[in-house]
């Protein structure tokens, strides 16, 4: 049992050293791990927090290239270098490429642009006039669930504590507590620093209050 | 996949035997789900080089055959339908003629076809060739023809310009569709020089399928599914090189995919099937049924708005690698091109 399944259980009132329905097994864990890889991949998405290296191998005239990650998602890509110029290529997209010249396709030497299609593909413009360059690709990887304790689990730990608390809030919702849930969910939240309020009483109405007067007071 | 999708949300909906949520109910409303995410957010992006020839799986003639072909997205109804008198297909337009007990002879132009890649295979196809989009498709974001981009026209303009659209042939400069629900485009004017495979089978089957090699004849042209390699997903990442020699090139945005049964994959990558559960979970706690509790149909309400909120952030962090510059009305374009650069080792100056 990692540190952030052990804060789990403690919150909802589990004895970690020897649990009545959370045993450590990976069946018996299951819903606590569920939630906690929700809460480490939502907070990968926002934070970029994990990134992989992958190098690809160019091919003579191929614009596009489809990346199949064995180990967990492509989520977005901070920076590409050209290995043999050793310089970066810059982000641009198909408007600006149509846009600049209509025959882009055409177009073959050194890559000096890329863009991202949906989340596995990349373009790179112009085509590569040989088989020989590599690009060095940073992407943010949203990583693979973890399945057992002794998993790595890829999250810093001040944010594990975050963590935590999305799954306590996932448990009261299983357990039909919703009032719970919404104080535990937006704990995390506001430990992962996400601007977003939710009332704890629903019959408050939050508005902006004025002492003018509605009607047109009488001047001079 | 989806009976894992399904287990979390019986989990809390806390009733894993389904004595009140029916599976069948589950999955419509995840399905549903995933069209409003969506519509929502977007995110579903792809790139494909889409075969000329075509190949389609199944064609048929009347419509009760379409009960037994592969539904998916690639059925082609071929030859001509007598609409007048149901029961009759026809490969020529004089044999309507016959149908309706006229003494006209309708002279045709061209060959009759019945699968769309055999009308690539003689010189004078008597009607447009289609072409499918891929099952997953919404909408064109680039499509190009062997390199050169392609524009839209409808059906009405090019009639209204050329007699002979129904055959002519050449470089296509245009794609026209008959109607969206058919998932099918119409280049225009056809390919007049497609050219057939001589990988993987016969040559005469015109369909190329995959090579296990990097090289294959630059004139065939199609996604090529590298095999016997070692850059495969198993030794880090793959690269599956899309072809776009003598192929229709479509850069689209997708639409996902109905889930079938429990062990179908939504389109959507993992970590982002939990927002579409918790849209799930709202709308089964929102149903008139025994199990219907307004907080709980709120809080997911909650959640669902919540991740559409954060996905929208997360699409945005793909342009964090963008340079962007402010130029003014007329300051033109201003190439990013860069010079030659020295060395590192190179002394200042």
């Amino acid at each position: 049992m990692n540190t952030i399944e052990t804060h789990t259980l403690e919150l909802i009132g589990e004895d970690p050293s020897n649990p009545d329905v959370f045993v450590d097994t990976m069946d018996g864990m299951k819903p606590i791990r569920d939630s906690i890889n929700d809460a480490i991949e939502e907070i990968s998405m926002l934070t970029g927090c994990y990134s992989e290296k992958y190098y690809l191998s160019l091919r003579k005239n191929r614009n596009f290239y489809r990346l199949d990650f064995s180990f967990g998602s492509c989520a977005w890509i901070t920076d590409v270098w050209l290995v043999s110029q050793k310089c970066r290529l810059e982000q641009t997209d198909l408007i600006k490429l149509v846009n600049y010249n209509p025959r882009w396709l055409y177009d073959n030497g050194p890559c000096r642009s890329y863009f991202q299609v949906g989340l596995n593909n990349i373009g790179v413009w112009p085509a590569p006039a040989s088989d020989t360059d590599m690009l060095e690709i940073s992407i943010v990887t949203i990583p693979d669930r973890y399945e057992e304790s002794t998993d790595r689990i890829k999250l810093r730990r001040n944010w594990e504590m975050a963590a935590a608390h999305y799954a306590t809030g996932e448990y009261y919702a299983s357990r039909g507590d919703a009032k719970t849930a919404i104080y535990h969910h937006n704990n995390y939240l506001k430990k992962m620093g996400i601007d977003v309020q939710y009332p704890v009483s629903a019959e408050t109405i939050n508005q902006f209050q004025t002492q003018k007067e509605p009607w047109a007071k009488a001047t001079g | 996949m989806w009976k894992d999708n399904r287990e979390k949300i019986r989990r809390f909906l806390r009733d894993p035997d389904g004595n009140i949520w029916t599976d069948g109910f589950l999955l419509r409303a995840f399905n549903d789900s995933q069209v409003d995410f969506n519509k929502t957010v977007g995110f579903l992006e792809s790139v494909e080089a889409l075969r000329v020839p075509p190949m389609y799986q199944m064609s048929y003639l009347f419509e009760w055959e379409w009960r037994y072909v592969d539904h998916d997205g690639k059925e082609y109804k071929a030859l001509k339908y007598h609409q007048q008198s149901p029961g009759y297909s026809c490969s020529f337009k004089w044999e309507t003629q016959q149908l309706g007990l006229t003494t006209g002879s309708e002279t045709e132009e061209g060959t009759a076809f019945i699968h769309p890649f055999e009308g690539f295979m003689v010189t004078n196809a008597n009607s447009p060739i289609p072409i499918w989009f891929p099952y997953d498709f919404s909408t064109v974001k680039f499509i190009a023809w062997d390199k050169e981009p392609i524009d839209f026209i409808t059906k009405k303009e090019i009639e209204s310009i050329d007699s002979s659209w129904k055959t002519n042939s050449g470089t296509p400069e245009y794609y026209y569709r008959e109607d969206i629900s058919s998932n099918e485009l119409y280049l225009y004017p056809k390919p007049s020089s497609p050219n057939w495979g001589d990988i993987e089978g016969d040559a005469n089957d015109g369909q190329v399928l995959f090579t296990d090699d990097f090289s294959p004849d630059a004139e065939v042209g199609t996604i090529i599914d590298v095999v016997g390699s070692s850059d495969n997903e198993n030794n880090g990442v793959a690269t599956d090189v899309i072809e776009n020699e003598d192929n229709v090139l479509l850069v689209y945005e997708g639409q996902p995919t109905d889930i079938q049964d429990r062990d179908s994959e939504s389109d959507y990558p993992r970590f982002l099937q939990k927002y579409i559960e918790h849209a799930t979970l709202e709308q089964a706690y929102s149903a008139n049924t025994d199990g219907r509790i307004g907080s709980l149909k709120d809080y997911w309400q909650w959640r669902k708005e919540l991740g559409s909120g954060l996905v929208k952030k997360f699409k945005w962090k793909r342009f964090a690698d963008r340079d962007l510059r402010l130029v003014s009305k007329d300051g033109g374009y201003r190439s990013s091109r860069r010079g030659p650069r020295l060395p590192a080792e190179y002394p200042n100056i």
